[in-house]
């Protein structure tokens, strides 16, 4: 019987145990209640009776003392009136003189046997009696002038606790309805309350029996409480009562979903293109770069189902490119350059194409392809290229003279000592000539690749102009030139680098020099203005045509002009010159016309933050 | 072998290699005219007669390339021995001497030399292909 009720749900034990606890605790009370009102009606009962004694004992001695003596009277009266057992009244050697049952009169009294009480003079003693049950009998000593002269007896049967109970029964519908009908409500409401528990602990048992891996049957409950919020959640069927998914499907379908997503995300990230095509060459998965490259598109969502070959433009680009296609190279790993010159997009695609394998390494004829914008790259080489070639002609010609002047040195047939020495001066010309070229070469190079930092410094600004012009000044009066100096009188300092700003200065007024023929006149202008200083060098040399002027700030441009190439040039001094004033901040203009002359401009700002003085 | 002075083209726009190579060439006991660019020197081949021809490949405006080119064309030059001077990497590109002689055919009587080059050996070469032209005219 235990073990069952254990079984029996939690939520019918509450409501059992409540009910059987609510039972008992009423039960308990009731009893109370009539256990009290016993006690009181029996106090009640025993007060009246020594009341009445003490009454009848008066009234006995009222009698005795007028003489009546009729004491019978009063004893029948007593019994009659208060219903007693019997009343007597006994004289004081014991005999009664009056009974309630004649025939006692003049026996002698005897004294039950039992349990005494006493109150004063009255004297009770319980006993029971074979017919009557229990009762008890009183006695009092009538007293006549203080001395007892004579007892009163009564005896009544003691109230019985039934008929107490059966007096309050009128009560008694009242008093059982009403408890019962509380506790009925409360086993209600107790159970609404408990009912949401019941269904989920139901669900737990059927989980708990159910044999494993068999699939469980949780589904949700209707009771809008917590509990069965919660267990809905937790089963996550919100509402439609639809039966939960094996959590290991579901397990490894997220991680798929997750894993693929994540796969995704990372080829989508990267900057190179990505696609790869089943065995028909047909796009099945091509990445966002791809789809930028080609011009398709933001996502390579768009390329899916085109064939590659139309995406990149295979079959038009060339031998190599059409190898990437051919089937019976699949089986290989193959690179290819496509130049491309479509509408929106020129340059060099690297397309790099590998066969697909399956996990086992066997391949499916599938293929990846991966396909870099090597544009940049190409372009780099191709200016690499150009520098070198540029590089090694003006590397390789003064060694060329170095070499040929030194043999010809060496051969003892020489003994011209005059000949001899110009073909010293000669390879000493040509070994400076080098040496200036590596330098403007490296100073070059340093300064774009950004690994030259201006060694900016408050600047004598004057004595800056006068070093540039006195180191030009040999080279113009040598070649008859009128040389120009219109310098204003103050001059700010400025915070330069001083050698880069005359390697600069020098070398426009170095070119103004070398290019104007003699007797022409070059011209050195500064002016000041609240932002800038300007510099002009003017010359009325042989100008530069409009075909070269574009560039010659380019790296080794000397213009075919021939008058030009009398003059020994690196082609670097022009470029050298820009970006040193573009370093500062600066820049040049040149005005020229052919056989009229040139002006260079340059401009050098004076702003405030330029002000930062770097340690030399 | 003929007694006359053999007359040589030099075109070259450096001077001191022009120099360099007058110096050596008149030593081997040849005579000299210097050009000091392309165009000056086709002048020079179509006003006079030269045994042999020495010229630097990169020149501005013609290149000795353009000039080889040129004197193939002629028929009155196309016999002319000719040296190509080149101070360009052996790597080849297109307008690498080798490549362009390539497409012009190979035409014997023509050599490459690479700068720096050793007079003597210049010298040498000079004397091998005037000896060569002098035998097939």
């Amino acid at each position: 019987m235990l073990g069952k009720t254990f079984r029996l749900e939690l939520s019918r034990r509450v409501t059992a145990y409540y009910l059987v606890f609510g039972l008992a605790s009423v039960v308990w009370l009731m009893a109370g209640v009539v256990a009290v009102h016993d006690a009181m009606e029996d106090a009640r009962a025993e007060k009246e009776c020594l009341a009445r004694m003490r009454a009848a004992a008066s009234a006995v001695r009222s009698a005795a003392v007028r003489e009546d003596r009729d004491f019978q009277a009063l004893v029948d009266r007593f019994h009659s009136q208060w219903d007693s057992a019997y009343c007597a009244v006994a004289s004081d050697d014991g005999h009664f003189l009056a009974h309630s049952s004649i025939g006692q009169v003049g026996r002698r009294q005897r004294v039950p046997s039992g349990e005494t009480a006493t109150w004063d003079d009255v004297e009770r003693t319980r006993y029971v009696d074979g017919e009557s049950g229990v009762l008890r009998e009183y006695r009092v000593p009538v007293r006549i002038g203080g001395e007892a002269r004579g007892i009163f007896v009564m005896a009544v049967p003691e109230p019985d606790t039934w008929e107490t109970v059966l007096s309050l029964g009128s009560h008694a519908p009242a008093a059982i309805l009403f408890p019962m009908v509380i506790l009925a409500l409360g086993a209600v409401a107790l159970r609404r309350t408990v009912r949401p528990m019941a269904e989920v602990e139901r669900q737990l048992q059927l989980l708990a029996t159910a044999p494993s891996g068999a699939q469980a049957d949780l589904h949700p409950i209707k009771f809008p409480s917590p509990v069965g919020v919660g267990w809905n959640r937790l089963v996550q069927c919100p509402g439609n009562g639809s039966p939960r998914p094996d959590l290991e499907t579901r397990l490894n379908q997220a991680l798929e979903t997750f894993r693929e997503s994540k796969l995704e995300q990372v080829l989508n990230s990267l900057a190179d293109g990505i696609a790869v095509t089943d065995e028909n060459g047909v796009i099945t998965f091509a990445n966002n770069a791809l789809a930028g490259f080609l011009g398709m598109g933001m996502t390579g969502q768009t390329l899916s189902g085109k064939t590659i070959e139309q995406c990149l433009g295979l079959e038009a680009a060339g031998e190599r490119a059409a190898e990437l296609l051919a089937p019976a190279l699949r089986g290989r790993t193959l690179v290819a350059e496509i130049e491309r010159a479509g509408e929106t997009s020129e340059g060099v695609l690297r397309v790099a194409r590998s066969p697909l394998r399956s996990a086992e390494r066997k391949a499916n004829g599938g293929a990846v392809w991966i396909i870099r914008d090597v544009t940049q790259q190409k372009l780099a080489d191709r200016m690499r290229d150009q520098f070198v070639n540029a590089a090694t002609h003006e590397l390789r010609t003064p060694m060329t003279n170095i070499k040929a002047f030194a043999e010809m040195l060496a051969d003892s047939e020489v003994t011209d000592v005059e000949q001899q020495k110009m073909f010293c001066n000669t390879i000493n010309d040509e070994v400076t000539r080098l040496a200036r070229f590596v330098d403007d070469l490296l100073h070059l190079s340093r300064m774009e690749v950004g690994s030259t930092s201006l060694h900016q410094q408050l600047t004598d600004t004057e004595r800056l102009l006068g070093e540039v012009v006195n180191k030009v000044r040999p080279q113009l009066e040598q070649k008859g030139i009128a040389f120009e100096v219109d310098v204003p009188a103050r001059l700010p300092e400025l915070v330069v680098d001083k050698d880069k700003v005359t390697v600069a200065l020098v070398n426009l007024l170095g070119n103004a020099a070398k290019y104007t023929p003699e007797g022409g006149r070059v011209r050195f202008h500064v002016e000041v203005s609240d932002s800038a200083m300007r510099i002009d060098v003017e010359d009325t040399g042989i100008g530069i045509s409009a075909e070269d002027l574009p560039k010659v700030f380019e790296k080794f441009f000397r213009s075919s002009d021939p008058r030009v190439h009398e003059e020994t040039g690196s082609g670097l001094g022009l470029s050298l010159t820009n970006e040193i004033v573009r370093l500062h901040g600066g820049r040049i203009t040149i005005q020229s016309e052919l056989d009229k002359g040139s002006t260079f401009t340059v401009t050098l700002p004076l702003s405030v933050e330029k002000a930062k003085c770097s340690s030399a | 072998m003929s007694e006359e002075v053999k007359h040589v083209l030099v075109a070259e726009d450096n001077m001191a290699t022009a120099t360099a190579i007058r110096y050596n060439l008149e030593k081997a006991g040849l005579k000299v005219t210097v050009a000091r660019c392309g165009e000056s020197a086709w002048k020079l081949l179509s006003e006079r007669d030269f045994d042999l021809v020495v010229s630097d490949f990169q020149m501005p405006g013609m290149t000795g390339g353009q000039l080889c080119e040129k004197m193939g064309q002629e028929p009155r030059l196309a016999g002319i021995p000719m040296i190509l001077l080149t101070a360009k990497a052996l790597e080849p590109d297109s307008t690498h001497p080798l490549q362009v002689l390539r497409s012009l055919g190979v035409v014997p009587l023509r050599r490459i030399m690479p700068k720096p080059f050793s007079p003597r050996e210049l010298v040498q070469t000079a004397r091998e292909l005037l000896e060569a032209g002098a035998a097939t005219s």
